[in-house]
């Protein structure tokens, strides 16, 4: 069943505190969908929880992909299924490089659907041709994962690996943020490359700025752990405008 | 502790008059000194500073006698490639069918045997170096015990491409054996040497080695020099490396340690000309209830000599890691170098790491730093690592490898370095550590 993600009056908790406060959405299969919401408001802890970090407790709903009940599964089979989070904050891991990285994590998707491993040679002739198209230099395959990279270069990074990984749903968690103008189109080129009719994007934002490169099909806003409105790209530009005040509750 | 004759030095004195060379005085005054040294001493006990986070507590509980001569048993192959000579020491006893040993233009590879009962004064004279006795109980038993071993001379001048592998073998017999293999090395001025130390025995058998290896160094001369430690699970091993670097030469060493009950790993290196680099790093890692001991002693003598530690440890269980890091710079050695790090990974609450560093300076004008730390696999990282499809146990090895990977990466010779990469890869699958 291809219908994308499904999620259904979610609600989590971090410790004893309720932060999402029944989410229901739907990303079909080919959309870029953004949520856009002030700071606080939830949009991380959202995106934690459809790729299963640890440290929340779904306290109701549900999240489906594809039919498929995500909540359930451990965070590698969510990926060999088809989910990808660019991180907001791309860890450091020094003495693993991008290359043997991304080999392993590939191949280990492949293994889990079942599909045979990429041959080395094929691989990084496959890795190269993807990171040219996000201009990284060729050193930066070899360098310890994100080690040493400046802030611009982890989001490459980021979208490099979504590129290898080829996910059929991406979440990307404040791509933008610490981005300057020339970095943003850049990966914003990353992810418009990537635009088909089976891959769908969930563009988690604090700007609007980011979704005048990716043009989303439906804009939410998030607020207080709950979405509090829907429309196009238009809501995007309007609250450029006008902020978040709106949504701030009366004190 | 007990009266009369130590069990480890049991029937000594008849045993020593038919040890190779006893026929000379200066061999057979000095076991006979060494065994006294040995009685006074005893067994190191958590009084005596340098010993106080190790105890050899097989060797105090069990009637350990010495090993005996027996044949070979197979050899582990680490998969270091071509080697110029490969020595197999069997119990501590230079095992010449056994070994390779083609002719390669100014290196000699003698054993220890025909050098003692030939009274080979250069060789007892390195082997006679000055030892700080209160620190090194162990070194005077197998000074007392002195019969064997190999003794590897490269001549001035000479390059020795490939690697030197000495491998210890332990052989055990019927109850706990004790052996004690002693290795002497000597390069001429300016001559380089690629040498490979390794310990092997059985996975399960008590058995105890005691080892030593000493070298002296010509001026301008180099050496790499690789320790892998594999002893069997069950296994007390104490080894001890001293080095002299003279003038303009270069120590190059590390310290793979990834076996024994019990493990000790001494090197006492002394800078004693201007221009003298040493670079010591190492790497190890523990399971169950092992002790694992790593003990550095780097004296700064000469000024304008430099010196570089790295040391990364793995705990697992219950186990326990000691680091003991010593650097002291005497008062003319200015303007000298002298870093050191250790980096203790725990992965259960039951582990530990007693680390030690100890910076003695008395000079004025020096550069030297430590920095020690411990602590657990990041969750952040294993959470990144899973959110790319990886399993919770792959990404605990890819992140383990990766740790003791950045010490490994400091070896320079790159057939060394891969084989110890692999074979501390190839442990933490076998040991399911993580």
């Amino acid at each position: 069943m291809a219908n994308g993600l499904v999620i259904k009056d979610l609600h989590v908790n971090v410790g004893e505190r309720e932060i999402l406060k029944g989410i229901s959405l739907s990303v079909e299969p080919g959309k870029v969908h953004a949520i856009m919401g002030p700071n606080g408001s939830g949009k991380s802890t959202l995106a934690h929880v459809i790729s299963g970090r640890p440290g929340y407790e779904v306290t109701g709903g549900s999240v489906e992909f594809n039919g498929v009940d995500v909540l359930e599964m451990e965070p590698e089979e969510r990926a060999a299924a088809g989910l990808f989070l660019a991180f907001q904050y791309p860890v450091e891991i020094p003495g693993v490089t991008n290359t043997v990285f991304l080999k392993t994590a590939l191949n280990a998707q492949r293994k889990a659907r079942g599909e045979a491993e990429m041959d080395p040679m094929a691989f990084l002739k496959f890795l190269r041709d993807k990171a040219k198209l996000l201009q990284l230099r060729d050193e930066m395959l070899k360098r310890p994962l994100n080690v040493g990279f400046s802030g611009g270069e982890k989001k490459r990074n980021e979208m490099l690996q979504m590129a290898v990984l080829e996910p059929k749903l991406a979440i990307l968690d404040e791509t933008d943020s610490g981005l300057d103008i020339d970095a943003l189109r850049i990966v914003a080129e990353g992810v418009n490359a990537q635009r088909s009719p089976e891959r769908s994007f969930l563009v988690i934002t604090h700007y609007q700025r980011l979704l005048d490169y990716i043009v989303p099909d439906v804009v939410h806003v998030l607020a207080h752990g709950r979405i509090v409105e829907t429309g196009d790209a238009d809501l995007a530009r309007r609250l450029e405008k006008t902020g978040y005040a709106d949504y701030t509750p009366a004190a | 502790m007990s009266q009369g004759e130590p069990i480890l030095l049991q029937d000594h004195a008849a045993l020593a008059a038919a040890l190779p060379g006893a026929r000379h005085p200066a061999v057979a005054a000095r076991r006979a000194e060494a065994a006294d040294r040995f009685r006074r001493l005893g067994l190191p006990h958590a009084r005596v500073e340098a010993w106080k986070y190790t105890r050899l507590k097989d060797l105090e509980a069990l009637p350990f006698a010495r090993a005996e001569a027996v044949p070979a048993t197979a050899v582990p192959d680490i998969g270091l490639g071509a080697v110029a000579a490969r020595v197999l020491l069997v119990n501590g006893r230079f095992d010449a069918a056994a070994s390779e040993l083609p002719a390669v233009p100014g290196l000699t590879v003698r054993s220890l045997k025909d050098c003692l009962e030939a009274g080979d004064a250069a060789v007892l004279e390195l082997l006679d170096r000055d030892v700080d006795e209160t620190q090194a109980p162990l070194a005077a038993l197998a000074g007392a015990w002195l019969e064997d071993g190999a003794v590897l001379s490269v001549d001035a001048g000479v390059a020795v491409d490939l690697p030197v592998e000495v491998v210890c073998l332990a052989v055990p017999g019927e109850g706990p054996r004790i052996a004690f293999p002693r290795l002497a090395v000597m390069l001429g001025e300016g001559a380089s040497l690629t040498l490979v130390e390794r310990f092997h025995g059985p996975a399960d058998a008590v058995y105890a080695v005691d080892a030593a290896t000493d070298i002296a160094m010509g001026a301008g001369a180099a050496l790499n020099h690789y320790v892998l430690q594999a002893e069997g699970a069950a296994a007390t091993h104490v080894s001890a490396a001293r080095c002299d670097v003279p003038a303009n030469g270069r120590y190059e060493g590390f310290i793979l340690q990834l076996g024994g009950h019990v493990a000790r790993r001494e090197t006492r290196l002394r800078m004693m000309g201007a221009g003298g680099d040493a670079k010591l790093n190492g790497a190890y890692a523990a399971t169950d209830d092992a002790v694992c001991d790593t003990t550095t002693e780097i004296r700064h003598v000469a000024a304008e000599t430099t010196t570089d530690q790295v040391f990364k440890g793995i705990l697992d269980d219950r186990s326990r890691g000691v680091f003991q890091g010593r650097v002291n710079v005497q008062r003319d050695a200015q303007r000298i170098v002298g870093n050191q790090l250790h980096n203790a990974l725990l992965l259960s609450r039951k582990a530990e790491v007693d680390c030690k560093p100890e910076l003695l300076i008395y000079a004025d004008d020096v550069k030297c730093s430590h920095g020690a730390t411990c602590g657990e696999l990041s969750e952040e990282e294993i959470f990144y690592l899973r959110s790319r499809g990886i399993d919770a146990a792959t990404a605990r090895s890819l992140l383990l490898e990766a740790f003791l990977g950045a010490a490994i990466d400091l070896i320079g010779n790159p057939p060394v370095k891969a084989a110890f990469a692999a074979r501390a890869a190839e442990w933490l699958a076998l040991r399911g550590v993580a």
